[in-house]
């Protein structure tokens, strides 16, 4: 194989490994009109999606870069591949499924996850899935968990349809428009009224080949009175060119629904997420976000919710660690619309090693939001003096009924908790990494355990700068 | 006779944000001012001397500044402003405004070691629509203490351009404390600049309330050289009518040990706006430094904007800096117990918001203008 890889990453072995082999298919890099028409013919895409995607290029080539983030020019766009097929199609046995892909996923523990404490799962490899499966009894209370691609052209393909980049559309900002032109995968999750999913399902997203991009489009709509838990993993191996995950996440709460979206994003760190994620919440309705943002290169990620129903309600909690080579811009957006909204947001940041985090976030209260409350919390810390820690928050009330509370922090590890640990036998890593740990409690807490378990071990392997 | 007007950019963020908020910069266009006809009242300290600066004003006020500090380009980020010599709040595109209208430089020196406990004053009479555009540049010299009272003023419905640029420059050791007072006319555009920057172990009191006005430009931006330094910014509003305020105070520190506090308090009724940017900046090599800003706004209206951006920079791990934000109605709790005391729900009100704003002006060591200040928020309220 004459691809190179960056190594000596020992910590990150776990996640970095690179399977040889398993493209079926690789499209020409870049973005053109013929690429975008490859792409949908490949997906056999219905004419309206077809005509949606050069819609899409058309604006993509209007918009203009962001100027107000972490710097992206290390990104070209046109040496990305846009689409890359593994060399199956997708199957809902794990023995179907290739053998060095199944053991991508193995190792990744996905199967095993299944098998004990998930309802269903979908693993997407580069720019396809390639396995999906939902238990039967959860199937049976009618709740879809499919393809997108499926879901598309099978029975709620007018579902899709109506609701598919309604949230996010692609005029949104210039990668919101390159998902819309070249997305690929994903899942669509319906959770009929008044059914209570007990146990979460989960979507893999693994990104193998170097060079390329996923764009995976997730859509989940959640029915009035509904319940559902949704789990989002991804990794990738590190390459010494420029990878892209441009993905979109629509979600729809119907009234008096929750839905909690969690999720643990380990990148590698030759990534570039600009990832863009949305919640629409009705009336009564509850959204919970639950995001820690360890991997990647440079992220853009701020989950925007829109509590639109009168009573809806939003809380996000979030994590980001960012370290050597990092440049991490996360937080998230609340917009209330509806009368007695309430949102909450918490997060925690820490930054090491040279990495750079910065929490960005919005507060909009508009003029119809009577009775809104809202309060916003960030804490950083900064763990040596070659690191970068920012809050950029803002808040926009526009109704005098309204409360808006924001607090935020930023500091260091206070040497006396440290020499406690210490005066107690424990090494100064160990009591540092303690006190980290410590500080990202409020969000492990928010976690299955295995993922709480898997988010300190990310934590673990940053403090020892081997992540 | 048209005015000419020029286009400027204010109050730019440190670092942009998102572009549909709105919240990065102001635009604006402002008539170059008129012949100055403002009333001037200079009461000075003894000791302290006052000059025209003969020379170029943007060569002196770059010298004292020392070369342009690079490193104002965020890290990972891009610089959302040009670096500025002297810098204010209000940013570069003031400064030139007030170049091109050939605005002169005054220059306020305090001699080194001199306390003056009483206050100086520079009073500004602005009725009859005068316009004002003017500069001036404390110099407090090492271990000087002084105090100062800025204050323009009007008749209630007089209309003008009200435009000054005020420069502290602190030595080592010296202290300032700066109280600076708007009371205009519903017809006024309020430009006002300040930029301070702070040797080791001085001392800079910021106190301003912007009161009246159709609409008010305000900025101020701390840089903390020196290692000790302290800056503490205090500011209260009151937005009323169609009124647009819009604030962005800045402490840049760059010393070890140094102090920021920034305080906002406000209120909003009727269709008044506001806007308030403020950045805590921490600086690579500014250990051991705190920076706190809070931000206090009562909403009275359903027909209000009011919109925040609290930021804090960092670069240096042994700091500890916090911002916090309460915005909303009158607590229904405060109003039941003034109104369980027999105090109506109307004059309870009243009460509370005379109560914040006169707050701050309560520490202005001078009685005229605290009745000054007294009498608007009467009336206002």
């Amino acid at each position: 194989m004459s691809e190179q890889r960056i190594s000596g990453e020992q910590g990150r072995s776990l996640y970095d490994f690179i399977d040889v082999g398993t493209d079926a298919y690789r499209m020409t890099e870049g973005l053109t009109e013929e690429i975008v028409t490859r792409i949908s013919e490949e997906k056999h895409d219905p004419e309206w999606m077809r005509t949606f995607r050069l819609e899409a290029l058309r604006i993509y080539e209007q918009m203009r870069m962001p100027d107000w983030g972490p710097s992206i020019e290390g990104l070209d766009v046109g040496r990305i591949a846009a689409y890359v097929r593994p060399k199956t199609d997708m199957k809902d046995s794990w023995d179907q499924v290739p053998e060095e892909i199944r053991t991508a996923f193995d190792r990744l523990g996905i199967p095993k996850a299944e098998h004990e404490f998930l309802a269903g799962v979908g693993a997407q490899y580069d720019s396809e899935l390639v396995y999906h499966n939902v238990r039967e009894s959860v199937a049976s209370q009618g709740v879809v968990y499919t393809d997108m691609e499926s879901a598309l052209t099978g029975e709620y393909a007018e579902m899709v349809r109506d609701h598919f980049m309604k949230l996010v559309p692609v005029t949104d900002h210039k990668f919101a428009a390159l998902h819309g032109a070249v997305w690929s995968g994903g899942s669509f999750v319906y959770v009929p009224k008044g059914v209570h999913v007990d146990i979460p399902l989960q979507s893999y997203f693994r990104l193998n080949a170097r060079g390329a991009g996923q764009f995976e489009h997730t859509l989940i709509i959640v029915d009035e009175g509904a319940d559902l838990h949704f789990i989002e993993g991804c990794s990738a191996p590190k390459w010494n060119v420029a990878n892209l995950h441009a993905g979109c996440v629509e979600l729809f709460v119907r009234k008096g629904a929750r839905l909690r979206y969690s999720t643990v994003e380990n990148w590698s760190r030759n990534m570039y997420n600009l990832n863009t994620k949305r919640a629409l919440v009705e009336e009564n309705a509850r959204m919970e976000w639950v995001s820690g943002s360890f991997g990647s290169h440079v992220s853009y990620l701020y989950p925007t919710t829109i509590l639109k129903g009168a009573g809806a309600d939003c809380e996000y909690t979030g994590i980001t660690f960012a370290g050597q080579g990092q440049n991490l811009d996360t937080g998230a957006r609340m917009v209330h619309l509806g009368e007695d909204t309430s949102s909450m947001i918490t997060t925690k940041s820490i930054s090491r090693g040279g990495g750079i985090s910065t929490f960005r976030s919005a507060v909009e209260i508009r003029k119809s939001a009577a009775r809104a409350r809202a309060t916003v919390d960030c804490s950083s810390l900064m763990l040596d003096d070659i690191s970068r820690s920012d809050t950029v928050p803002e808040m926009d009330v526009r109704t005098g009924d309204a409360n808006v509370g924001h607090e935020a922090k930023i500091g260091r590890i206070s040497d006396e908790a440290v020499f406690y640990l210490m005066s107690r036998g424990v090494s100064e890593a160990e009591a540092r990494a303690m006190i980290v740990s410590g500080f990202a409690d409020s969000v492990s807490k928010e976690l299955p355990l295995e993922y709480a378990a898997e988010m300190n071990n990310l934590i673990h392997l940053e403090m020892e700068g081997r992540a | 006779m048209t005015a000419v007007h020029k286009e400027m950019s204010v109050n730019h963020l440190p670092v942009l944000t998102w572009h549909r908020l709105g919240v990065n910069s102001a635009a604006l266009s402002v008539p170059m001012p008129g012949e100055s006809r403002a009333l001037a009242d200079d009461r000075l300290q003894r000791g302290i001397t006052k000059e025209i600066c003969d020379g170029d004003p943007e060569k002196l006020l770059a010298d004292l500044a020392g070369p342009i500090r690079r490193e104002a380009v965020i890290a990972g980020k891009q610089a959302a402003f040009q670096a500025q010599e002297f810098a204010g709040g209000l940013g570069p595109d003031f400064d030139s405004f007030m170049s091109a209208a050939e605005v002169p430089l005054t220059i306020y020196r305090v001699p080194a070691g001199s306390k003056c406990e009483a206050p100086s004053f520079l009073m500004r009479d602005l009725s009859c629509g005068a316009d004002l555009a003017e500069r001036q540049l404390i110099y407090a010299e090492a271990g000087s203490e002084s105090t100062w009272i800025l204050a323009d003023f009007s008749g209630k419905a007089d209309q003008g351009l009200c435009a000054v640029s005020t420069r502290v420059f602190l030595e080592a050791g010296a202290k300032v404390r700066l109280y600076k007072v708007g009371l205009l006319g519903s017809g006024f555009l309020q430009l006002d600049d300040t930029g301070a920057l702070l040797s080791d172990d001085a001392s800079f009191d910021f106190v301003r309330l912007l009161l009246g006005g159709k609409a008010i430009y305000t900025g101020c931006l701390a840089a903390l050289n020196g290692s000790g330094s302290d800056f503490y910014g205090e500011t209260a509003f009151l937005g009323a009518g169609s009124q647009h305020v819009d604030i962005n105070d800045v402490a840049v520190q760059r010393g070890r040990r140094t102090r920021s506090k920034m305080l906002v308090k406000g209120v909003l009724r009727d269709r008044a706006e506001k806007i308030y940017r403020g950045t805590i900046d921490f600086r690579r090599g500014s250990a051991g430094s705190a920076g706190d800003e809070q931000e206090d706004i009562l909403l009275l209206n359903d027909d209000v904007i009011n919109r925040s951006v609290p930021i804090v920079l960092c670069e240096e791990e042994d700091v500890d800096g916090r911002h916090g934000a309460t915005i909303g109605n009158l607590a229904p709790e405060v109003l039941f117990y003034l109104t369980s005391r027999g105090i109506s729900p109307e004059e309870a009100r009243k009460m509370l918001v005379r109560a914040r704003l006169m707050g701050t002006a309560s520490g202005i060591p001078d009685a005229e203008i605290r009745a000054r200040i007294s009498d608007y928020i009467m009336e206002a309220f």
